[in-house]
């Protein structure tokens, strides 16, 4: 399974309702708005810190730069379009719209 | 004239007083974007001395002014460059929450420009003293 989060995680306990339910191990991506809990310092990185704990956490590079996110938490994998591609290939896909 | 049309001379009623409330952040959805075009509008308006327009940025909203945006591969404009271009069309009060820079990290140094930091109370008072409030 793959959880993508594309909202912000500001808005509606989104990211925090996504990790109270993805199995530990499964992999969490990141886009469009869902980026913002990737950039560092902010009141919500402990939140993506307790994620990076049992999850791979990727993030879409085109959105990152589209918002000028620069300092990004430890341990978050950048990836681009084809590494999204290869992904949703490889898992069934959970969208946490 | 208290609730009639725009007109088109100023009827030598004070002006009445608008603020732009921006809340969503810049990509994700088109709320931002349509708030640009509303501030763009009302700066005619404001020419015309029949409105003040201000622009306050609270919780997800101030990534619309963050510094170093470059939404090119998503084939969108980087909705930041505008704003400094505000002032030209009339629109040049600026207003955002200090706790909502805190909260994402952000301070005076990583916006494309210098609004007026309120703290809640201060954006109390200012949301207070407006005829009508445009949130977008």
């Amino acid at each position: 399974m793959l959880f993508t989060v594309n909202k912000s995680p500001y808005l509606r306990g989104n990211l925090e309702g996504c990790l109270r339910l993805a199995p530990a191990g499964t992999p969490l991506l990141l886009y469009e708005d869902g980026v913002y809990a990737a950039a560092a310092g902010t009141r919500v990185e402990g939140l993506l810190r307790q994620a990076l704990a049992s999850h791979p956490v990727y993030a879409v590079e085109a959105d990152l730069k589209a918002r000028g996110i620069a300092r990004l938490i430890e341990g978050v994998r950048v990836i681009d379009y084809a590494g999204f591609v290869e992904l949703v290939e490889q898992h069934p896909v959970v969208p946490w719209l | 004239m208290e609730h009639g049309e725009p007109r088109g001379e100023p009827s030598g009623a004070p002006p009445r007083k608008v603020l732009v409330l921006m809340r969503k952040a810049p990509y994700g959805s088109l709320y931002n974007w349509e708030g640009l075009q509303v501030l763009l509008i009302m700066g005619a308006y404001k020419m015309q001395g029949l409105v003040d327009i201000a622009v306050a940025f609270v919780e997800d909203g101030v990534f619309a002014i963050t510094q170093g945006q470059d939404p090119s591969s998503l084939g969108m404009k980087a909705i930041a460059k505008t704003y400094p271009a505000l002032p030209d069309f009339e629109v040049d009060r600026f207003y955002v929450d200090g706790q909502s820079l805190a909260d994402r990290n952000l301070t005076l140094d990583d916006l494309v420009i210098k609004p007026e930091i309120l703290d809640a109370a201060g954006m109390a008072r200012l949301l207070a003293e407006q005829d009508a409030i445009l949130p977008f």
